[in-house]
């Protein structure tokens, strides 16, 4: 029930950083609020930091899409994270990027499934259910052949990796 | 009463993206006690919550005839913003922080190989429903593969190769099938596909493509994988929409002469 009370400032643990991301928060609520008002505000630098690499990305990607000659955005979100996992570990390793700031982009990634949620209850599901039995055809059996390459295109470079072990702490608590 | 629940619809109005952020909350809380008490969590509580809000979406749209679920109920516009490209992409982007570098770059040729092989088996089995319903001239079957490719895809490709709207409407109900199927789908057959580690989760992104779907149907399946997942499918749309109307559209053209 640790998640009912997860206070609105959560830290990550310092000294236990996972490789993979996870609600890896730990309670630091004490430490947070002895913290001078100065210190809690550079909060806004992972946020910014973020978005710094969002929009990079995003302006890359019309970029690439402009140049190729296609209508949409090319990779700009892959491109955005790619940004943001070398800018990160570079200024984690370095120190320069303090836990508090962290916490502006750990906030964002533990937001990310209610922000899905949010995304399902805007779709068209009418649109999708009345399309008609050709659509629906297209699209399940697009998926089901999809889904049956992934244990062939898996042994691609080696032996798959293990599964990701369940670790007491990436376990969401309920 | 009346007045008083009228000044609670104002402010909820007024308040769009706070009222999603409680009714979302209690969605995600109501499912996480669902599959606590009914599924003693074999069924991720996210996967239940997604399930809600594709079934909110539905009466949402049941009831206003409008395209964006329930975010068009006018107390509810918040949601759409919530869920809306800019919060999903910036939290999606966040979710990278921490990746595993390592397996990221032992996964990437696995992943690029990936991305095509999906693009060009969702045209391809596009293309032959089509055919098998009576689309049988090159610019519909093009169409309604790009929709087996990404909702996004196939209005695009549709567009630029000059398809009627009733085969783009299509092709775009077909996206969101594709999409819809893979958000609720994922968690179960995760299992049989050995949908565990990053370098599936690339696979698997490249291979579905609709990085909504993706990121719904990781989510529900570990989120860990998320990132991994999400890395691959946004190269999709983008790959789709530039074969869809060249090559593939050209290769199709040739085939049915």
């Amino acid at each position: 029930m640790r998640a009912c009370r997860l206070p609105a400032l959560t830290l990550l643990s310092p000294g236990r950083q996972t490789n993979l991301i996870g609600p890896t928060f730990f309670l630091a609520t004490d430490r947070i609020a002895d913290s001078d008002p100065q210190v809690l505000s550079m909060v806004i630098y992972g946020v910014a930091l973020l978005a710094g690499c969002m929009l990079a990305g995003a302006f890359t990607g019309e970029l690439i899409g402009e140049l190729i000659g296609v209508d949409a955005n090319v990779g700009g979100v892959g491109i955005s994270m790619l940004l943001l996992i070398l800018i990160s570990a570079r200024a984690r390793s370095s120190g320069k990027l303090a836990p508090i700031s962290q916490t502006g982009i750990t906030f964002w990634s533990a937001i990310y499934i209610p922000v899905v949620v949010a995304m399902a209850a805007s779709q068209n599901v009418v649109a999708a259910v009345r399309g008609g039995s050709a659509a629906v055809l297209a699209g399940v059996l697009a998926v089901v052949v999809s889904c049956a390459l992934v244990p062939l295109l898996s042994h691609i470079g080696g032996e798959p990796p293990p599964p990701l072990t369940d670790d007491a702490d990436t376990k969401q608590a309920v | 009463m009346t007045q008083a629940l009228d000044l609670l619809g104002q402010v909820m109005r007024r308040n769009g993206l706070i009222t999603a952020f409680v009714i979302v909350g209690i969605t995600v809380w109501v499912s996480y006690q669902l599959s606590a008490r009914l599924t003693r969590g074999h069924l991720h509580g996210s996967a239940i919550a997604i399930m809600l809000g594709l079934l909110i979406a539905y009466l949402g749209g049941v009831i206003t005839g409008g395209s964006r679920g329930v975010a068009d109920l006018e107390i509810f516009t918040g949601i759409g913003l919530m869920g809306g490209a800019m919060l999903r992409d910036f939290a999606i982007i966040a979710t990278a922080f921490g990746v595993n570098t390592k397996e990221l770059a032992r996964a990437g040729a696995a992943g690029v190989i990936s991305l095509f092989a999906g693009v060009f088996v969702s045209f391809g089995i596009g293309a032959v429903v089509a055919y098998g319903f009576g689309y049988t001239d090159p610019v519909s079957m093009t169409t309604i593969g790009a929709g087996a490719a990404t909702y996004i895809v196939g209005p695009v490709t549709g567009a630029a190769i000059g398809a009627s709207s009733d085969v783009i409407a299509l092709s775009i109900a077909a996206g969101l099938i594709k999409s819809m199927l893979v958000m609720a789908g994922t968690p179960f057959v995760a299992p049989l596909i050995g949908l565990n580690n990053p370098r599936s989760a690339m696979i698997y992104g490249g291979l579905m493509g609709t990085t909504s779907g993706v990121a719904g149907g990781l989510a529900a399946t570990d989120e860990r994988l998320v990132p991994y997942g999400a890395m691959t499918a946004t190269f999709y749309t983008g790959l789709g929409c530039l074969l869809g109307p060249s090559v593939i559209y050209v290769t199709i053209r040739a085939i049915m002469g």
